[in-house]
């Protein structure tokens, strides 16, 4: 025969359940990756006039990009990373809303001469995988 | 005269609670910020209707407000690409309500691994050609020529834990809708296929995505 659970773990078990249900009540939570973020962890150690765009495609794929300007190319990298978290209350009608959308776009930038040559590139920060930030705790 | 009755009752009906109904305008003048259904006057009436993941929507624009119908009415319902819109409503209804979704599109068609094995060094712009077809991107160069190819790949994952919102207005529990969880992952993955050619139109190198 089971023993029966005590009063007041009864009540602390409900209290859990109810907290649980109030922290989770209403919430979305939902990430958006684009693109291949190869080009954010890789080493670049590319040399101007001497690196090929054909290298370039070796080691980081072909490019989301290609743009001709004269005898320049560019080939352009990009990674796309979006979080949004929504809190939505609602009676019926929506009492409370509250939505926080955060983005952050990665790039990877590389021009060649006419000799499809390397003559600059520049990369931004990696989008960082924020949960708390996403979140909107800090 | 007593089938007139009925008749009159209806088309007084559809007025006061059709799209641009004195209920509707009503609805979304008072309520209609914090409506569950949302502004129906603007779904309704408005043009370039389409559904999304979060239920149909439309554009109302500068449309009159009394407007009675759409204005791109017969495109809206008797157009093929009405049915579809109707399948993805359809289909954005049976997702609201599962709790687990995974979806998977893709758009254009490109088989890497076959492009890669019959495409070796030294083939010409013509056999790339005949076996994928006109390229996104075809840039002349004084070195050469580049062709790009492009599908892509969209996964969708998602995740419910909770009573289903269509569920939740039936359930007689009041604040019971608010009893949810719900998590979704999308991911965009491009396919993509680079061809170097020499200023001969021969292939020097092809980059796939993936690779290495």
């Amino acid at each position: 025969m089971r023993a029966a659970r005590p009063a007041s773990g009864r009540a602390l078990a409900a209290c859990a359940a109810a907290v649980a249900i109030a922290l989770s009540g209403g919430c979305h939570f939902g990430v958006y990756r684009a693109g291949d973020d190869r080009f954010l962890a890789a080493d670049l150690d590319w040399q101007p006039g001497v690196t090929t765009a054909r290298e370039v495609a070796r080691t980081l794929g072909p490019p989301d990009l290609v743009r001709e300007s004269g005898p320049r190319m560019t080939f352009l990298y990009r990674f796309q990373r979006r979080a949004d978290t929504r809190l939505a209350i609602s009676f019926y009608l929506k009492l409370f809303q509250r939505e926080q959308e955060s983005q952050q776009d990665s790039t990877l930038l590389v021009a060649f001469d006419a000799d499809d040559r390397l003559l600059y590139y520049g990369r931004s920060d990696a989008a960082a995988e924020d949960l708390a930030g996403d979140l909107g705790l800090r | 005269m007593r089938r007139v009755w009925p008749l009159l009752a209806g088309l007084a009906t559809g007025l006061l609670c059709g799209g641009c109904g004195l209920v509707s305008l009503a609805h979304d003048s008072v309520i209609g910020p914090v409506s569950p259904v949302g502004r129906i006057h603007a779904t309704t009436v408005g043009s370039g209707f389409r559904v999304t993941e979060r239920g149909p929507v439309a554009d109302l624009g500068d449309d009159a407000r009394l407007r009675p119908y759409p204005r791109d009415l017969f495109d809206r319902v008797a157009a093929p690409h009405s049915f579809w819109a109707l399948a993805q409503g359809i289909e954005a209804f049976v997702a609201s309500v599962s709790p687990v979704t995974s979806r998977e599109t893709r758009t254009g068609a490109l088989d890497l691994a076959a492009a890669r094995s019959a495409l070796a060094p030294g083939a010409s712009v013509g056999d790339a050609l005949a076996l994928l077809g006109p390229p996104e991107l075809w840039l002349r160069r004084q070195s050469g020529s580049l062709l790009l190819y492009r599908a892509e790949q969209r996964r969708t994952l998602s995740l419910y834990v909770g009573i289903p919102p269509p569920a939740a207005v039936l359930v007689p529990v009041p604040g019971v809708g608010n009893l949810y969880l719900r998590y979704t992952a999308d991911s965009e993955r491009p396919e993509k296929l680079l061809l170097f050619f020499d200023r001969e139109g021969q292939l020097l190198a092809a980059s796939a995505s993936g690779e290495p």
